[in-house]
Parts: C-alpha cells; structure tokens; sequence
C-alpha cells in the first residue's frame, strides 16, 4: 500500500511537470552562481616549506619553542602541541577559514566547496517546499480526503507521503556531494586545519564534505517535517513555512553575528556549546561542517530527535484533527 | 443494511449528536433533514471515518464497519476536491491507481454513467459545479461504493444540473447502492426519496422507513420550529 502511495505522489509530481522544471532550473541557476563565488576573491598562495628544510628540523623548531613560549599564549602553545601531536608541520595545511577563496594549485577546493555551501543553503527552502506540497497544500485543499476516500489507510498515506520527501532530499544530498566530490577529485586529501575549542583538529577535504551532506540533509528533514506540521496546524498554507524560513533567517543572521565571518567558515572556538543548541537552525550546517567533533554528534542527535518527535507530532495531528 | 446504534459526539463541552441511532435499507434512498447547525454534516463526516464518535456503533449486515475494507463508503461534503490541473480521467485513474485498481475501462464506464464521457479531457478547474459532483458520483461508481453519502449535493446548482444529478442517484439505488443525502432544500428531495430522517439539535426527531409520496417540506416545517419559536 505504501509503495501505491509513493507512486502515486509520484505521479502526482511528474503531473505538475512545469514545477518540477522550475524547481529544477532554479536550483541549477542557484548552484552554478554560487560556484562561482570564489572568483570574486583574491588567490592565496599556500605557503610551502622552504626549500633544504627538512620536517625533523621543522618539528624541533617547534620544540623548542613551545618551551619557550610564554604560559599566557595559549592559543600558540596548542598550535604547537597539535603539529607534534600529529607529527606533521604547518605547511601541510591549508586554512578552513580561506576555503572558499583559491589555493594556488588547488583552485577546485574553492569551487567545490562554495557549491556544496550554496547546496546546504537550498536545503532549507527546498525542505520547505516539499513540505507544501506533499502535506500543507493537500490538507488545505482538501485533495488528501480524496486520497483517503480512494480506500487507502491514513498511516500508509502519511508514511508514503513522509518517504517522498526524505527520498527527494536524500536524493539532493547525494547529487550535491557527488559533484563537489567530482569537482575536488583531485584535492580530497587535503588536510584543512582549524581551531577547536582552546585546540586544534584537522580534516581532509573529503570528510569535510561528507559531513556538510550529512548535515544537510539532516537539516532538510528537519525542515521538511516541521514547516509540514507547522503548515498544517496553522490556519493559511503558507503561515507556517514562511514562519519557519523567517526564524531559520534571523537565527542564520544572528549565528553569524555572533561568530566573526560566516559562522561555519570561522572558529568553533568562538561558539560555546550553548550557543549550538540557542541557535538552532542555521547552526546544523556548522555542526555539519566540523561533523568530526563532539558537539556534532550531540547536535545531530538533538535534531534528529527533534524531527522523530515532530513526525510523530504529524501523524498524531492528522488522525486527530482529522486532516 | 445499514445501522447506526446510539452514536454521540461531542466538540469539547458541545453535544453535537445525542444518542443518534436509524437504519437504512440496501439500495434505497433516504433524506437526512435538518436546519443549519443541526449536525448533519458530523454524522455523515462519522459515517464516513472522518470522524470518530465519542460512543455509538456503525454496522452492515450486522458487522462493524471496518473502515478502507467493507462496506465501501463514499462522502462527498461541500465541493469535491479534486486535482484541478488535471482533467477529470486523469484525477479518477490516479485514485484508481492509489486504490489498487488497474482497468481503465472502469473509469470511462463510470464516466459513462454520470454523463461526463465527452468531457474526461477536459481539466477539472474547467468543469462547472454541477460536473464535479458529477465526477464524484463517477468517483463512487468506480469505487464500486456500497453507502454514498451527499451532503448538501444541490447547493449552487441550476435546476437543469439539479435534474441530472437526480437522475444519476435514482441510478444508482437501482444498482444497489444506498444513498443517504442530506439537504435543507427538502422540496428537491420529495420525488425521489424511500425513506427520511429529521435530525433537530443533535437528535432525531422524525424516521420514516417509508417516506415515499410524503410532503416532506411541509412535515419539516411543523416539526421543526424557527429559531426565536421553540420557547
């Protein structure tokens, strides 16, 4: 019955053909703007080893300097600690926090990374408007007591319903992260270094984006389900999703605020842990972005939790009220 | 036969039906009257699983309904609520498709007997009032629906639509289907109903298994007062 429904949404989108092409062409046009973003900043030339020095010499260099270093320059002393740590020295790094602008030598990073940043941006109004149109619209038109009426089971109808938006996003995601893995093929191993709390962590470029998508589409589901609830709940279609997008804007704009630059572009340093859960919304695509820390897991966690809870919140909703 | 057994319902303190219970015969036609607010429109909703009674039994033939199994029941309430982009084929093959069906020619068949074979190309937001509900009466035919339920199906109507979505429904009780229609235009329902209930405040107050020839409107009017005359 499930997979009845699934088709027949389906169908239902391949009906609205002209939509889908306008979906389609818009997220197209969005994405190859946003790709080119790193063209309007100047390239930096990543700094390489001086030539006849070896990495040993480089590494009791820093030895010898973490002993002399003052206790009160922290942030020196655990830059320092990190490269002897991990055994590796500053000039195979590249800085997260100049990675959508050119490496020399490497200027697919910020073409690949600028498109899976714009992609995560769409996630949210693409989230919002699959939640219109597979839940809101229907029950306010009153097309899904139609649907109902034609025999099918309300649970099989919502499941089916919830497994096209999730496989829509999933779908996204996946294209998404492909072609920005496509576009850095030959770069995902390089290692991106940045400031983690009064430390520093370390990521390849592949990882890197691995997480954004995971975050994505952690952070399109989320969006899915609540602007469907929402929509639902409140009197007119569009109320809950514009409410919605407008507090994921201000929470965007506030989280950047708060953290110097973008937000995900910078420090985590500078974003307490009670800082990621106030600010919620925009703050999933920076967990996302250091997915390889702590608060990550817990936040991704959080949401996902979140989102089962207003899944949960839909279904009871719709059998009760009778959607 | 249909049975409705002591069916209550309440909106949060507000009794909306008080102990409802009445039979309807297979294949016939029976009036459910009453003025606004009267709660036709939530029985028929229960009857249909819209929505679930606070306590009260629906049953067929003696069972329980089950309801999206058996007895197949069809409820149009207000305006059909179709997909307006598509045309009125293509919206019945896909709630054909969703219920599991496969045969198209049950779908132009159907459209065959409401009188709307010429129009299955055209785009339901193109079809005038009277040819929606026309294409719901296709909708329950297709959905081979054992209890078809109309409420207020004349409302906004010319008499000439009015006519034809009679004829449709004589139609079907002939076939065997069991309509119960609910109206406050009552003068409409006169020629063509077997049987008639009056429901007043939640509570029927008139049930005639035999209904047939009576002047319903007149029986209506002396039984039901006018708001501000009950005292």
């Amino acid at each position: 019955m499930i997979i009845r429904v699934v088709r027949h949404e389906l169908k239902l989108v391949w009906s609205r053909f002209w939509v889908l092409l306008l979906v389609v062409a818009f997220l197209v046009g969005a994405l190859t703007l946003l790709s080119h973003i790193p063209d309007f900043y100047e390239t930096i030339v990543a700094e390489a080893r001086p030539d006849g020095v070896a990495k040993a010499e480089l590494l009791s260099q820093y030895r010898a300097a973490l002993e002399a270093l003052d206790p009160s320059e922290k942030s020196k002393i655990a830059l320092l600690n990190f490269f002897l740590k991990t055994n590796t020295d500053q000039f195979e790094y590249f800085e997260l926090a100049n990675i959508t602008t050119h490496y020399l030598g490497a200027e697919s990073l910020a073409t690949s990374y600028s498109f899976i940043e714009g992609a995560a941006l769409l996630t949210v109004p693409l989230g919002i408007v699959l939640g219109l149109l597979l839940f809101v619209i229907p029950s306010k038109n009153g097309s899904i007591q139609m649907e109902l009426s034609s025999g099918i089971k309300r649970s099989s109808l919502l499941l089916g319903k919830i497994i096209v938006g999730f496989s829509a996003l999933l779908l996204y995601c996946l294209i998404s992260v492909s072609v920005s893995l496509i576009a850095a093929k030959d770069n995902l191993n390089q290692l991106f270094l940045f400031a983690y709390r009064d430390g520093y962590a370390s990521a390849t470029f592949g990882s890197l984006l691995c997480m954004k998508s995971l975050g994505m589409l952690t952070g399109g589901v989320f969006f899915f389900v609540a602007s469907s609830l929402l929509g639902i709940v409140l009197p007119r279609s569009y109320l809950g999703p514009s409410i919605i997008f407008a507090v994921f804007f201000l929470c965007f704009l506030f989280s950047n605020v708060k953290a110097p630059k973008w937000g995900y572009y910078g420090e985590p340093s500078g974003l307490s842990f009670k800082t990621l859960f106030l600010i919620p919304f925009s703050n999933i695509f920076l967990a996302s972005n250091f997915g390889f820390l702590d608060e990550s897991a817990i936040v991704s966690a959080v949401y996902l939790l979140l989102t089962a809870g207003l899944v949960s919140g839909l279904f009871v909703y719709i059998k009760k009220a009778n959607v | 036969m249909f049975e409705i057994k002591g069916i209550t319902k309440k909106y949060w303190r507000k009794t909306v039906l008080d102990n409802v219970s009445f039979e309807v015969d297979k294949g016939k036609i029976c009036a459910l009257c009453g003025v606004n607010g009267a709660g036709k429109t939530t029985l028929l909703k229960i009857m249909s699983g819209l929505v679930a009674p606070k306590s009260g039994m629906l049953l067929f033939n003696g069972e329980p309904f089950v309801f999206g199994e058996r007895p197949v029941v069809s409820c149009l309430i207000e305006e059909p609520k179709f997909y307006p982009h598509l045309t009125g084929f293509d919206n019945l093959w896909l709630l054909y498709q969703l219920s599991g069906g496969k045969d198209k020619e049950v779908i132009h068949s159907a459209m065959e007997k409401v009188g709307l074979k010429a129009k299955e190309n055209i785009k339901y937001s193109k079809y005038s009032l009277g040819m929606k509900k026309r294409l719901y009466l296709a909708f329950s035919i297709m959905r081979d629906s054992d209890l078809i339920l109309l409420d207020e199906p004349f409302n906004g109507l010319d008499p000439l639509a009015v006519k034809k979505i009679k004829e449709i429904v004589v139609d079907l009780s002939k076939q065997g289907k069991t309509i119960l229609l609910s109206s406050h235009m009552i003068v409409e329902l006169e020629d063509i109903v077997d049987a008639a209930i009056f429901i007043d405040h939640g509570k029927i107050i008139y049930n005639n298994k035999n209904a047939s020839g009576t002047e319903l409107h007149k029986l209506f009017l002396e039984m039901v007062p006018a708001e501000g005359e009950a005292e």
